[in-house]
């Protein structure tokens, strides 16, 4: 059931008692995905005036945090993929090793003037350039996953995708900052020498 | 890598994020047993999950960005939801919506005319908030309410810190530096002037005194 219509005051103060907790988590999130603090502001704001004005279509009772880091992640692509998305086919997980590395130089294009003095200091310096290094598709089943928080079926909401498909991205994206982060790993142990 | 190796890779994110069905688990446990491949696989993903997650040091959102938000849901057509709302229904019903229109404008002729007769007549203010003072005691904001629905716990409650006015009404305090200052006096009684966003309950505090 969609909320029911009631006054803007008492819609107004709804919607801040359930959206205004997560803000912390949606800018974290958004700064890690623009990787600039002014980027991740606007996007923060659209992202709350675009929850407040769809705020009928909530359901009351489920899951809010979910709801709006969906409405997150929807304004992201649309703001800063839009012209760089390509059509999903069921054979797409199987050439995105591949894909991964022509994204990364779109995204470049794209997305980001990779501003590192802004951006180290959120990570560990080494674990925040591997997770840079990672496609959009990858980073954010890592970011939803292993730093918010969300449980797998959560995501598959989020970033409407099958559970499969996140369980395998976030497999792959592991190995992936695995390797990125080898030599680090290595030192802090993490890894044994031999591989 | 032999291909059950790859199947089971493909699924280690679930293994250790426990989110394999408990069938599925139990394969991938009985394979990492006898394959020293694909268990130093699965602690190398625990690792790096570790690592990913006690090297993100969580991010506040910058003060004034909850102060503009703030602004814009209270103005009244935050983006541009009524022109959606308009268009829709314009779609759905033009005729009448048409002539609704055309009567607004009529209407919206003969208001200006009156308004112009009536100079001295003040102009509604179009600002999100008011400037005005409250007077309360600063509060847990998440365990009043805890006290109020005679909850021992709830998920996701934190301890944010709010003013409770004589009149029942819980504000929430803007973050700001003074805001900062004032929600150090837990407890006391207090007096706030500051700009006061009436529908969502939070006050952006300007001054504060103890009473």
């Amino acid at each position: 059931m969609a909320r029911q219509k009631t006054s803007p005051e008492v819609r107004r103060r709804d919607f801040a008692a359930l959206a205004f907790p997560h803000m912390d988590a949606l800018y974290g999130t958004a700064l890690r995905m623009t990787r600039r603090p002014h980027d991740a502001e606007d996007l923060v704001q659209d992202v709350y005036l675009r929850a407040y004005r769809f705020f009928d279509r909530f359901e009351e009772g489920t899951n809010f945090k979910a709801w709006i880091f969906k409405i997150l992640t929807n304004t992201f692509i649309n703001r800063y993929r839009q012209k760089a998305r390509v059509p999903q086919q069921t054979d797409f997980e199987k050439v995105e090793y591949f894909y991964a590395e022509a994204e990364k130089e779109r995204d470049d294009k794209y997305e980001v003037g990779y501003d590192e003095k802004q951006y180290t200091g959120l990570f560990g310096d080494e674990v925040s350039a591997a997770l840079g290094k990672l496609s959009y598709d990858f980073r954010a089943v890592v970011i939803l996953c292993d730093i918010e928080g969300f449980s797998y079926k959560e995501i598959s909401q989020i970033i409407d995708t099958p559970m499969g498909t996140v369980m395998s991205r976030l497999s792959r994206a592991r190995q992936q900052l695995q390797n990125y982060l080898r030599e680090y790993a290595q030192r802090e142990g993490i890894v044994k020498k031999s591989r | 890598m032999t291909s059950p190796c790859k199947q089971i890779q493909e699924q280690l994110a679930g293994y250790v994020d426990r989110e394999l069905e408990p069938a599925q688990t139990n394969t991938v446990s009985r394979h990492l047993q006898d394959c020293s491949g694909c268990a130093e696989e699965a602690e190398a993903q625990q690792k790096i999950k570790n690592l990913v997650r006690t090297k993100s040091a969580p991010v506040a959102a910058p003060a004034h960005l909850r102060a503009q938000i703030l602004r814009r849901l209270n103005q009244k057509n935050p983006g541009f939801g009524f022109w959606m709302q308009l268009r829709q229904l314009f779609a759905l019903q033009p005729a009448p919506t048409l002539a609704t229109a055309v009567a607004l404008i009529f209407l919206s002729g003969l208001l200006t005319y009156f308004t112009f007769s009536k100079p001295d007549q003040p102009a509604a203010s179009d600002a999100p908030f008011i400037a005005g003072s409250i007077e309360g005691e600063i509060i847990c904001i998440d365990c009043n309410l805890l006290d109020l629905v005679k909850a021992a716990y709830v998920h996701d409650a934190a301890h944010r810190v709010g003013v409770r006015c004589k009149d029942g009404h819980i504000w929430s305090i803007l973050r700001s530096d003074r805001g900062h200052d004032l929600s150090k006096n837990f407890r006391r009684q207090v007096r706030i002037v500051g700009n006061l966003f009436e529908g969502m309950q939070y006050v952006e505090v300007k001054e504060f005194s103890l009473i």
